[in-house]
C-alpha cells in the first residue's frame, strides 16, 4: 500500500467508509459477498447482507495488531493485493491497524510505542509467521524481543487471535523436517484462548478479510474444524468442488504436463494433485478477484492449507508420498510390488527346497536291498 | 532258495498297508503278496506272512510249492508264483498266478489302462516319500490245463524298512474324515476372498489409474473412476458388515474355531514348543511337524495378525471416506485419524497394507497347496466342504486321537 494508514476520524466504520468515498451500494455488495462466504459453512449463524452491513458499519474503532513474525510477507501481499482497490482493502485500512511491520508509517520507537499502546487495550490480534523456539528464539527478533515474547505480549489483551497463513498455523516450510529453528505455529504458544487458523500458503485474500469481518460482525469466533480452521472456508475438499472433478470421475487424467489431456484441461490426479486431500475454498473464491487459481492454470494442488504439507504431501508431483527407509526413497507402488515379488521369490525357493528334500528322502528309502524287489540276485545272475 | 550269505543282516521290516486298484481288497492283495513256501527265508515273505496271520487268518489258506516259483532277479525285478487253493471268493478256492515285485517291472507285464497306471504311480510315489517301498502285485487266472491268462495289476503293498510298526486298528479303514470347518466359517472365508479381491483391484486403480480413455476429440466420456470408486465403497461396506459379523461370532458362536480364544494360541508352555517345532518344520530343520487338525500355532498368530491388518484397512479406509462429510459428527469422528497422520500418510498406509495382504495371500495359498500335497489331508477342499482327512491312529495336538 502506497498511502499511509488512514487515521480513524469518525466514530464508526460506516461513517469512515462514507468519508473515504465508499458508496453504500459498494458496501452492501461487499457485505453480500461476505454473507455468501459465511453461508458456505454450516453452523455459522445465517445473516443477510443488510444485517452484516448494519453491524459492520456500527463497529467503532476496532484496533488491530497485525504481527509479522518468521514469514515471507506473502500473506500480507495476498490480503492487500487482491486485484485492485477493493472494499476489502479499505476495510482493512480503516480497521485501525495500529501496528503492522509492513504497512505502518511509523518506525523505531514510535512503532514500538504504538504496539505497546494497542497491546494495553482490547484488540484483535492477527499473526503472520511462525515462532522459532530454538536457541532462545534468536532466529526472529523484533525490537530486541524474541518472536515468542512479542506474541505473548500482544496476545495478553487480545479479544481474538487470528493465525493467518501456514507459518502462523503450524510453521510451514521452516517447520518442516529438520526444522532448524524450532518453528511452531501460534496455537502452540497461545493456549488460553481460541486461535482461528486461516491456513494456506498464502490464504486467499478474501478468506482473510472474511475471517476478520466475521469477528466484527458476529462478536464471536467462527466455527472451526478439528484443526482450528473456520468451517465457512475450509469445510470442503478442493477435490469435491473442483471444476475438473468430472474428468476425475470419467477416468480422464493428465499423464504429462505437455500431453493432449493437459491441453484439454483434464484431471491432474496422476500429476500428484493434492486436491483430494486438501480442505480449502480455492475452486470457489479463486485468486486475484476470481482471475485464476493453481488447478485452473493447469498445475496440481500442493495442499498448502493442510498441516505439515511440506513433509506429508511431497513429492508434489506424485499421488502418494514415498516410503522411507529403503536407502533412497521409493514410491509406494515400487515398494509394494517389490514386497509382492520378494514373497513370490521366497515361496518359489521354499517350494524348490521342499521338492529337493522329498526327492532325496525317496532315494534314502530305496537304500536297503530287498530280495522281493530283485535288488539282490538269487535265482539267475551270479 | 536263498543263500544266507546274500544278506548282510535281516532288515527289520514293517508292512504299512496296501493300495488296491483291481477287484481285490486290501487283505487279498497282501495275502497274495505273501504267497510263498512256508520255509521261505526272505524277510519280506516273513513280514507279509505275519501280517496275514494276525489280520486275515482266513486268507492264509493258499499253498505254494517250491518248483512253481520263479524268483525276482536284477534283470527281471519281479517274481512269478503259482498259488493253488486261494480263498478268493465265497465260491470256493481258486488257482491263480501272482506276479510280485517292483512297480515298473510288474506294470510292464500288464496292459493296465493309462489312468490306472498314473493312479498307481502317484500313490506309489506318495508311499515312497513317506518311507515305504511299494511292492506291486498283479494276478492272472490259471487254467485247468496249466495255461496262464492275462496279468492284471491289483495294487501294491507298502513295505517299510526300520519303520515303527503300525497301529493294529489301522487296518479296518485307513483314512477318517473329520468335519472341522462350519458352514458359516467357510462362507466368511470366501466372502472375504471376494471382497478383498474387489477392494484390491479397485483400490489399486484408485491409487494409480494406470489406464483410461485417451484424449481425442469425440471420445466417449464414460464414468471409469466413478464406477471403480463405487465398487470400492460398496465392497468396503460389505466388508465392514462381514467384519462385524466375524467379531460378533467370535463371542457368541459355539464353534470352537470361531471363538476369540483361537486368536491367541500360546496358552501353555507346550504351545510355545509346538510353535518352535512348526517353525523348524517350515525352515527344513525338522522333517515332521506336530499334527494339527485345525490350525497350528503359527497359523493362529498369522491369522490374528491378518484380522488386525483388515481392521486397520477398514479404519483407515473409512477415515478417508469420511472426508466427504466433515461436518457430520459421525463421519468427523471416523475421520479423526487423518488429523494425527495427515491424509497422505493415511493413504500411504492404506496402500502399503494392501500390498502386505497380497503377500499374505501368496504365502497362504502356497502353504495350503504344499500342505495338501504333502499330507494328503484335503486341506484345500476342506475350506469348501468342511472336512479334512486323517490317518486312523493319528495323534493330533488339538483333537483326541483319531
Amino acid at each position: 500500500m502506497s498511502q499511509p494508514v488512514e487515521v480513524w476520524r469518525e466514530p464508526t466504520l460506516g461513517e469512515n467508509l462514507t468519508r473515504a468515498g465508499v458508496t453504500r451500494r459498494d458496501f452492501l455488495a461487499f457485505c453480500g459477498a461476505l454473507a455468501g462466504v459465511f453461508a458456505l459453512g454450516p453452523g455459522a449463524p445465517r445473516a443477510s447482507a443488510e444485517e452484516i452491513a448494519d453491524k459492520l458499519a456500527a463497529v467503532t474503532k476496532p484496533s488491530v495488531v497485525w504481527l509479522q513474525l518468521q514469514e515471507c510477507t506473502g500473506c500480507m501481499e495476498s490480503a492487500l493485493r487482491s486485484g485492485g482497490t477493493t472494499v476489502e482493502e479499505i476495510v482493512l485500512r480503516l480497521l485501525s491497524v495500529n501496528y503492522n511491520e509492513l504497512v505502518m508509517a511509523a518506525a523505531g520507537d514510535a512503532a514500538n510505542q504504538a504496539l505497546a499502546q494497542t497491546n494495553a487495550e482490547p484488540h484483535i490480534l492477527v499473526v503472520n509467521g511462525s515462532v522459532p523456539l530454538k536457541d532462545g528464539g534468536i532466529y526472529c527478533t523484533i525490537g530486541g524481543e524474541s518472536a515468542e515474547a512479542v506474541l505473548r505480549e500482544s496476545a495478553k489483551n487480545a479479544v481474538a487471535v487470528l493465525a493467518v497463513g501456514a507459518c502462523a498455523v503450524w510453521g510451514s516450510v521452516q517447520a518442516s523436517r529438520p526444522n532448524p529453528t524450532g518453528a511452531v505455529g501460534v496455537d502452540a504458544i497461545i493456549r488460553d484462548k481460541p486461535v482461528i487458523n486461516v491456513s494456506g500458503c498464502p490464504p486467499i485474500g478474501e478468506v482473510i478479510t472474511a475471517a476478520v469481518a466475521y469477528l466484527l460482525a458476529h462478536d464471536d469466533v467462527p466455527k472451526t474444524d478439528a484443526e482450528g480452521r473456520p468451517l465457512f472456508a475450509y469445510d470442503q475438499r478442493i477435490h469435491d468442488s473442483c471444476p475438473r472433478r468430472a474428468h476425475f470421475d470419467a477416468g480422464q487424467y493428465v499423464r504429462s504436463f505437455d500431453d493432449e489431456a493437459a491441453r484439454n484441461g483434464w484431471c491432474l490426479y496422476e500429476m500428484g494433485c493434492k486436491g483430494p486431500s486438501t480442505f480449502s475454498a480455492c475452486p470457489i473464491f479463486q485468486w486475484n478477484m476470481h482471475t485464476s487459481w493453481p488447478i485452473g492454470a493447469g498445475h496440481p494442488c500442493i495442499g498448502c492449507t493442510e498441516r505439515d504439507f511440506f513433509d506429508r504431501f511431497t513429492p508434489f508431483y506424485q499421488a502418494l508420498p514415498n516410503v522411507r527407509g529403503f536407502g533412497v526413497e521409493a514410491t509406494a507402488e515400487k515398494v509394494g510390488w517389490g514386497l509382492v515379488g520378494a514373497t513370490v521369490a521366497g515361496v518359489a525357493v521354499h517350494a524348490g527346497l521342499t521338492a529337493v528334500r522329498h526327492a532325496t528322502s525317496r532315494k534314502a528309502q530305496a537304500a536297503e536291498p530287498l530280495e522281493a524287489f530283485g535288488d539282490t540276485s538269487s535265482g539267475g545272475g551270479e | 532258495m536263498t543263500l544266507a550269505g546274500d544278506r548282510i543282516r535281516p532288515p527289520n521290516l514293517t508292512i504299512g498297508g496296501a493300495f488296491t486298484i483291481g477287484q481285490l481288497n486290501e487283505g487279498h492283495v497282501i495275502a497274495l503278496a505273501a504267497a510263498a513256501p512256508t520255509d521261505s527265508l526272505d524277510p519280506v515273505d516273513g513280514a507279509l506272512a505275519a501280517t496275514v496271520a494276525s489280520e486275515w487268518p482266513d486268507l492264509a489258506a493258499g499253498s505254494v510249492s517250491d518248483d512253481e516259483i520263479d524268483p525276482a532277479t536284477k534283470q527281471r525285478r519281479h517274481s512269478v508264483t503259482v498259488v493253488r487253493g486261494f480263498p478268493l471268493s465265497d465260491d470256493g478256492p481258486a488257482d491263480l498266478v501272482v506276479m510280485r515285485g517292483s512297480l515298473e517291472s510288474v506294470l510292464a507285464q500288464t496292459d493296465a489302462r493309462r489312468g490306472d497306471r498314473s493312479n498307481i504311480r502317484r500313490n506309489a510315489a506318495w508311499a515312497e516319500r513317506h518311507g515305504w517301498r511299494p511292492l506291486a502285485v498283479a494276478t492272472a487266472p490259471l487254467g485247468a490245463d496249466g495255461s496262464v491268462g492275462k496279468f492284471s495289476i491289483q495294487g501294491f503293498v507298502e513295505v517299510g524298512v526300520d519303520k515303527p510298526p503300525r497301529d493294529p486298528d489301522h487296518w479296518s479303514a485307513n483314512w477318517v474324515r473329520l468335519n472341522v470347518w462350519s458352514a458359516s466359517l467357510r462362507l466368511q472365508h470366501w466372502l472375504n476372498v471376494a471382497t478383498i479381491f474387489i477392494l484390491s483391484c479397485t483400490g489399486y486403480i484408485i491409487m494409480d489409474p494406470f489406464f483410461g480413455p485417451e484424449a481425442r476429440a469425440g471420445a466417449e466420456t464414460g464414468f471409469q473412476m466413478g464406477g471403480v470408486r463405487f465398487g470400492h465403497f460398496a465392497a468396503a461396506f460389505l466388508w465392514v458388515v462381514l467384519g462385524a459379523s466375524r467379531v460378533i461370532s467370535a463371542f457368541v458362536s459355539r464353534d470352537k474355531h470361531l471363538r476369540w480364544t483361537e486368536w491367541w494360541p500360546l496358552k501353555r508352555r507346550q504351545d510355545l514348543r509346538n510353535l518352535g517345532e512348526v517353525l523348524q518344520y517350515y525352515t527344513f530343520i525338522k522333517a515332521e511337524s506336530p499334527l494339527f487338525v485345525a490350525h497350528n500355532p503359527l497359523q493362529h498368530l498369522t491369522y490374528a495378525g491378518v484380522y488386525v491388518a483388515c481392521g486397520v484397512q477398514m479404519i483407515t479406509g473409512f477415515a478417508l471416506f469420511g472426508l466427504y462429510h466433515p461436518t457430520n459428527p459421525f463421519w468427523a469422528l471416523v475421520s479423526t485419524p487423518v488429523h494425527w497422520f495427515g491424509i497422505p500418510g493415511i493413504r500411504l498406509f492404506h496402500t502399503m497394507m494392501m500390498f502386505a495382504l497380497w503377500a499374505f495371500v501368496i504365502v497362504h495359498v502356497y502353504l495350503a497347496v504344499r500342505a495338501d500335497s504333502l499330507e494328503r489331508h484335503g486341506g484345500i477342499s476342506s475350506m469348501i466342504n468342511g472336512g479334512v482327512w486323517l490317518k486312523r491312529g493319528a495323534k493330533p495336538v488339538d483333537a483326541p486321537e483319531i
